[in-house]
């Protein structure tokens, strides 16, 4: 094991040199680079504790508190990426695995590399902020000779809570889709990230130094391991070596705890086969299953709901699909809405009436994930399209599945659009956004639908890049049509809205007292029907064309 | 249980099958041979109703394709050529999307998921993305797909081809028994000796026309030859390649 890790300590230092075991001038820079950043964080981190310490004082503290628990969290994300490539995508695994070295130890060695991968981290960002917050508060020097243990201690609580939730994972997800949850875990981390910088900017434009210090207390949760190292430090720096003993020692007994609980999963991955193929060699037994010998009573298949489920399976766990259609929802919703929110106001300027909601809502559903997911569908078939065609059922039936599959897809991110649209930029009252909220659902398969029709007129089963299905004036073709069909049902949906106030207020005279309550319920009812009607139409016509196309493909 | 009648596909000026006339019986394995491009897939296609026929009509269990083509599809099962599945489904899933399509009870497709698994032995990649199977495992998967649904008849395009001996001796024992319940199979095939073996009445395309139909011995009287290699090479005009293998001092056969 000392061997492996001493060849893989060569292999790092060589990097980018040339000459076999010495540094290269690549580890020196970026040596000297890491120097120079921890020199600038120190400073910057000495000169807002003194700040923090003059405007109010004792809330540096929490304030350490706080920055702990983000480098924690940083340094979390971090390990929890190296140890993910380390355990499903490392190129050495299946060599050691090969070598006469025991579970723990390809484990140890693995662990090591976290470590190390951590420690440059903890360097450059942790250790300056330990020592600033010494620097400011006056500590004695023994407070010095104690931070490279507060270092390793605080490594223990993001190394060991990332190694086990990445051993979790190898029971939980197999290797095959590692990929897909590491790609969707990074999306919604993206997505919080991107929220927070968004958003931050209107909550901290008003923020004094004592929000900041309150803000800073309820991040410091006397429950987190980081909140007892963080009064440890607290203590070595007031010359308090009690405290700094229990706040330190209680922390490195929680990131022990953790590390051990790693360790103690190592043989049941091992056993269960490593790199996370836990369910390979044995069989689900529950209710129904066939390995339970229990037939499951019930019902017969139905293609298109297994063809349906078929392509909602085949684009969650394909990341090449799902990704387009991710990067066409963001592209729309960044050029839609980020500026409104940003604005912290919900854009009392322009407030948008139901319609235009609708509008914005069914856009960004039928447009930010049709090019992807519907105009696409057929084309996704490939070569494997003579399954289709040659099972019983009719291409309508299986283009038909293709557009219930998009449905299931984009439909929830109407209804998500429409609710986040018509509270945040619409301040809509609740009849309101429930009618925007059934109609934009409503309309996904008629737009779907088009999607599918728009891919099946000229569809490139060979192009192994999902954005290259269906040709350029096709995708042209899908953008006006889907706009004309938009523009029609929201037409559609402002004359039964108009239609459906008419009617309140009639039934609001019929009905006395209860006509206050049922009066608001005619709107979203007229608008379901009315845009579900014309999306059924466009359903119809558009399976009925592509169809029809299906006899052109030979 | 197969008929097919004056079959025809044309592209443009392209005439892939000319006029082709079959019958398969019950519990009869047939044998479709015929050089590279002489039509062989093309009219398998039309046969399992990939490609419609630009004329003539197939028959599968009585069940005319082009006008009741739902009802003649679910007594057949299809193995094609090139066994491309969807990779993003487990080999279970798979099997069970077939079941779905052909509308099987769910709880007996099941364990009848779980029995063809067994028997073809795929139940420890069972939960294995598709994507990640070898040519020989797509292909049993395939095969089991093709008969879940305990079909009437089976249409199989080159079943053998990528298979490990031990899994090609299992298929040709599964289409035997298969015929002996009375199924139909017609099979294409370009191992000869897989034809000469299992295949009861072989037919012989080449040059989009069926040059050659019977039983071997029917064919051995006629072509006064011994063995069906000798046949096939008589009816495709493959004894010119004598004078070319000459060339490099290698006696055809």
């Amino acid at each position: 094991m000392t061997a492996v890790l001493r060849a893989k300590w060569r292999m790092l230092l060589s990097l980018g040199g040339k000459g076999r075991g010495l540094p290269g001038s690549a580890s020196i820079g970026l040596a000297l680079f890491g120097l120079a950043l921890g020199v600038l964080v120190f400073f910057l981190a000495n000169g807002f504790f003194v700040i923090v310490d003059r405007v109010a004082p004792g809330s540096a503290g929490g304030v350490l508190s706080a920055m702990l628990v983000l480098l924690a969290l940083v340094l979390l994300a971090s390990a929890a990426t190296v140890a993910y490539n380390g355990f499903y995508a490392s190129s050495d695994l299946t060599l050691l695995l090969s070598w006469p070295l025991s579970p723990r130890q390809v484990f140890g060695i693995k662990l090591v590399e976290v470590l190390a991968a951590e420690a440059g981290t903890f360097l450059v960002l942790g250790l300056p902020v330990l020592a600033a917050y010494g620097a400011a508060a006056g500590a004695p020097l023994w407070f010095f000779a104690v931070l490279p243990l507060v270092a390793v201690v605080f490594h223990f609580l993001p190394t060991g809570l990332a190694l086990l939730l990445n051993l979790l994972a190898m029971r939980l997800i197999p290797a095959h889709r590692a990929r897909e949850v590491g790609l969707a875990l990074g999306a919604i981390l993206g997505a919080v990230v991107y929220g927070a910088v968004q958003l931050a900017p209107a909550a901290m434009g008003t923020a004094s130094v004592a929000d900041l210090g309150l803000a800073s207390s309820r991040l410091a949760s006397p429950y987190l391991p980081t909140t007892w190292l963080a009064d440890g430090v607290a203590g070595a720096a007031g010359g308090h070596l009690g405290a700094a003993a229990a706040g330190i020692g209680a922390s490195a007994l929680a990131g022990g705890l953790l590390l051990a609980a790693a360790l103690a999963l190592v043989p049941a991955v091992f056993a269960s086969g490593w790199i996370g193929e836990p369910r390979r060699g044995r069989t689900r037994a529950r209710a129904g299953h066939p390995a339970s010998g229990r037939p499951a009573r019930g019902r017969n298949g139905h293609p298109i709901a297994g063809l349906a489920r078929k392509e909602v399976l085949t684009v969650v766990r394909d990341a090449a699909e799902w990704s387009q259609a991710l990067y066409g929802l963001v592209f729309l919703a960044v050029l839609v809405l980020s500026n409104r929110l940003a604005a912290g106001d919900g854009g009392s300027a322009f407030r948008f009436g139901p319609v235009m909601v609708y509008f914005l809502a069914s856009f960004l559903a039928v447009m930010g994930v049709g090019p992807a997911l519907g105009v696409g569908a057929v084309a996704r078939e490939g070569k494997a399209r003579w399954f289709p065609l040659s099972a019983p059922l009719t291409r309508r039936e299986w283009l038909g599945a293709k557009v219930a599959g998009g449905v299931f897809l984009s439909g929830p991110l109407a209804a998500i659009g429409a609710l986040t649209v018509g509270l945040a930029v619409g301040h809509l009252p609740w009849h309101e956004l429930i009618a925007v909220l059934a109609a934009s659902v409503a309309a996904v398969p008629g737009g779907m639908a088009i999607s599918v029709y728009v891919g099946a007129q000229n569809p490139v089963f060979d192009a192994p890049d999902p954005r290259r299905r269906v040709t350029t004036p096709a995708g042209m073709s899908h953008f006006l049509l889907q706009a004309l069909y938009l523009g029609a049902t929201s037409l559609l949906l402002s004359l039964a809205l108009a239609a459906a106030r008419w009617a309140a207020g009639g039934f609001g005279a019929w009905l006395g007292g209860a006509g206050a309550w049922v009066g608001p319920l005619v709107g979203p009812v007229e608008a379901t029907a009315v845009v579900g009607v014309a999306s059924w139409l466009v359903t119809r016509g558009c399976l009925s064309g592509a169809t029809a196309a299906t006899d052109r493909w030979e | 249980m197969i008929r097919v009648r004056g079959l025809r596909k044309c592209y443009g000026s392209l005439v892939a099958v000319d006029r082709l006339d079959l019958h398969v019986r019950e519990g009869e394995l047939f044998g479709f041979l015929g050089p590279n491009g002489a039509g062989k897939t093309t009219t398998i296609r039309m046969m399992v109703g990939i490609l419609r026929p630009t004329e003539g009509t197939v028959t599968i269990a009585g069940h005319d394709l082009a006008s009741e083509p739902v009802a003649a599809k679910a007594c057949l099962g299809y193995l094609p050529d090139e066994p491309a599945l969807y990779d993003k489904l487990t080999g279970r899933e798979f099997l069970r999307l077939v079941a779905e399509v052909y509308r099987l009870p769910l709880g007996p497709a099941d364990v009848r998921i779980t029995e063809l698994l067994e028997v073809f032995d795929l139940s420890e990649q069972a939960g294995d993305l598709l994507g990640s199977y070898s040519h020989g495992m797509r292909q049993k998967t395939a095969l089991a797909a093709a008969l879940l649904h305990d079909p009437k008849v089976l249409i199989l395009d080159e079943p053998t081809v990528g298979l490990d001996p031990k899994s090609a001796r299992l298929a040709k024992d599964i289409l035997r028994e298969f015929c002996r319940r009375g199924g139909a199979v017609f099979m294409s095939t370009h191992i000869l000796e897989v034809a000469q073996a299992m295949c009861g009445r072989v037919g012989i395309i080449d040059h989009s026309r069926l040059a050659a139909v019977g039983t071997l011995d029917e064919l051995r009287n006629a072509a006064g030859r011994a063995s069906l290699e000798e046949i096939f090479l008589r009816v495709t005009g493959g004894e010119e390649s004598a004078d070319a293998a000459r060339v490099f001092g290698v006696e055809a056969p």
